[in-house]
């Protein structure tokens, strides 16, 4: 067993196995030794796998493929249909147990948490023994199996967990910095934290083919290339990470944006603009309800074969900070004019950033706010009360309209 | 990636984290705010009440203009406004 010297911080990141079949199997004791995934909409058929349990992925289901799939690979698959907002609480609850051992826990995603036990450990013992009674706790009080790599720091943490504690027996593992050259450096560098499909292609051909190479190349010609990024990836291969735990990483909203997939590709011009004027009084209500005004539109278009990804990413400046759907939409439609290449899409999303309080702000001469403001808190209210379909436009009523299936769910999927 | 209904369900953790239960407050405390509102009443002191919150204590200063021992309040004059204030609310009070 090893140890990290007292000088240096003590970072675990706790990671849920397969957090939404495990919280279904928890909830389901019938469940427990069936394979059981939690896919996008059981009765359509269509929909992907967003969780498979172990027993399932012994059977050779994996996450993200489709369910006709999985259900080919294992004829006695259970599925199950997702519960977003039960995710969600338990999630919060994970959070609860991690602060009953560290104040400092912060959600990393859904299923992934950062905690930092530098000032507290001294009273639950060793690193591994802590991870053994908050793994334990975690598992007895939600019924869910947690995997923890424990760093000096978060991205070490991150890597202990996904590269060598999820693949052990304990699922604990700890990463030192002094013995890098041994355990990370041997690896390809695709495992690399932050190396994603194209940057592992980009270090290929420049003869990068593990990690251990890519700390060894010569920081000025990363740098010269690619920049900060070049040279955080250079340092997170030397397991070098200044960044602090901090609980408040996701009080500061930086950007209000709501993308979706769509049920079948979207060809026509006219079915897209009925997609962007959802998606704009979407982002609009949700801005408002935060009372922010953004000064920044992004449109994100994908094209339907991902295999050829076709579609753009692009944004533009406003004329003045704005929280109203319609004036997201106009911005929406200029970009997708200059933008859209034609093909058919299958998702699309809108982000508006650059935020500031709408409390106050420089008001345009001829460009007439109060009127759309009545008219947005009318239907906020309405909305808040009756819940978000009870009123829509028009345009949402056609056949290229989501308003209905989106106000039942949660990122995409089932509440 | 953090879905925008997992971060709202953080931030309501965390406010109920801040949270904080209301003091009790001893027989001799609360013998002692009985004196001073007696006197503020009777020689008309301004005074400033801090009020129990769970969240952030609010405090309001002004004239004790009436005591209403049955329905256990009292009704404080300031500059701007008249308010009714449960004497269950008080947890200090300070003469100004």
């Amino acid at each position: 067993m090893s140890t990290i010297p007292s000088n240096t911080r003590t970072i675990f990141l706790i990671d849920m196995q397969s957090f939404y079949a495990s919280v279904e199997k928890a909830a389901n004791p019938a469940l427990q030794d069936k394979p059981v995934v939690v896919a996008g909409d059981p009765e359509r058929r269509s929909g992907i796998v967003l969780a498979a349990c172990p027993i399932a992925k012994k059977w050779g289901v994996e996450t993200t493929e489709a369910l006709w799939q999985a259900e080919q690979k294992c004829p006695e698959l259970v599925v199950v249909r997702p519960h977003m907002q039960k995710y969600i609480d338990i999630s919060v609850q994970i959070t609860k147990i991690l602060e009953s051992f560290s104040d400092l826990a912060e959600p990393f995603s859904i299923d992934e948490q950062f905690l930092d036990m530098t000032h507290s450990l001294h009273l639950f013992g060793t690193a591994t023994e802590t991870a053994q009674k908050l793994q334990l706790k975690i598992k007895q009080e939600t019924g869910v199996y947690s995997r923890i790599g424990i760093a000096p720091n978060k991205v070490l943490a991150k890597m202990a967990c996904d590269l060598f504690a999820k693949k052990n027996k304990h699922g604990i593992f700890t990463l030192l910095p002094s013995n890098l050259e041994q355990t990370i450096w041997p690896m390809p560098v695709g495992k690399l934290f932050g190396v994603g499909s194209r940057m592992r292609k980009h270090f290929e051909r420049m003869g990068i083919r593990t990690i251990g190479q890519l700390a060894k190349y010569p920081l000025p010609l990363l740098k010269k290339r690619w920049g900060i990024n070049g040279e955080v990836l250079w340092m997170t291969a030397h397991g070098i990470d200044y960044s602090p735990v901090s609980v408040h990483t996701h009080d500061q909203q930086k950007a209000v944006g709501h993308q979706m997939t769509l049920p079948r590709d979207y060809h026509s011009l006219e079915e897209i603009k009925v997609i962007l004027l959802e998606l704009s009084e979407e982002v609009g209500r949700r801005a408002r309800l935060k009372q922010y005004m953004g000064n920044t539109i992004s449109v994100g278009i994908r094209g339907a074969d991902f295999d050829f990804p076709t579609g753009f990413y692009r944004q533009m400046k406003l004329y003045h900070p704005t929280n109203f759907g319609l004036d997201l939409y106009k911005a929406a439609l200029t970009l997708l004019d200059q933008y859209w290449d034609g093909k058919p899409i299958r998702s699309a999303g809108i982000t508006l950033s650059n935020l500031q309080s709408d409390t106050c702000f420089q008001l345009s001469l001829f460009d007439n706010g109060i009127r759309k403001e009545k008219l947005s808190s009318a239907m906020d209210l309405i909305k808040n009360k009756y819940g978000s379909a009870a009123i829509i436009r028009a345009a949402s009523l056609t056949p290229a309209g989501q308003a209905y299936a989106r106000a039942q769910k949660i990122g995409g999927h089932y509440k | 990636m953090m879905l925008p209904e997992h971060k709202e369900a953080l931030l309501q953790h965390r406010k109920y984290l801040t949270q904080k239960e209301k003091p009790h407050l001893d027989e001799q405390r609360l013998e002692e705010f009985s004196l001073l509102l007696f006197e503020a009443y009777t020689h008309r002191l301004a005074i400033t009440l801090v009020l129990f919150h769970p969240l952030e204590d609010r405090s309001i200063s002004g004239y004790v203009e009436k005591l209403n021992p049955h329905l256990q309040q009292i009704k404080i004059v300031g500059d701007e406004e008249q308010l009714w204030i449960k004497l269950h609310d008080i947890v200090n009070i300070i003469v100004t």
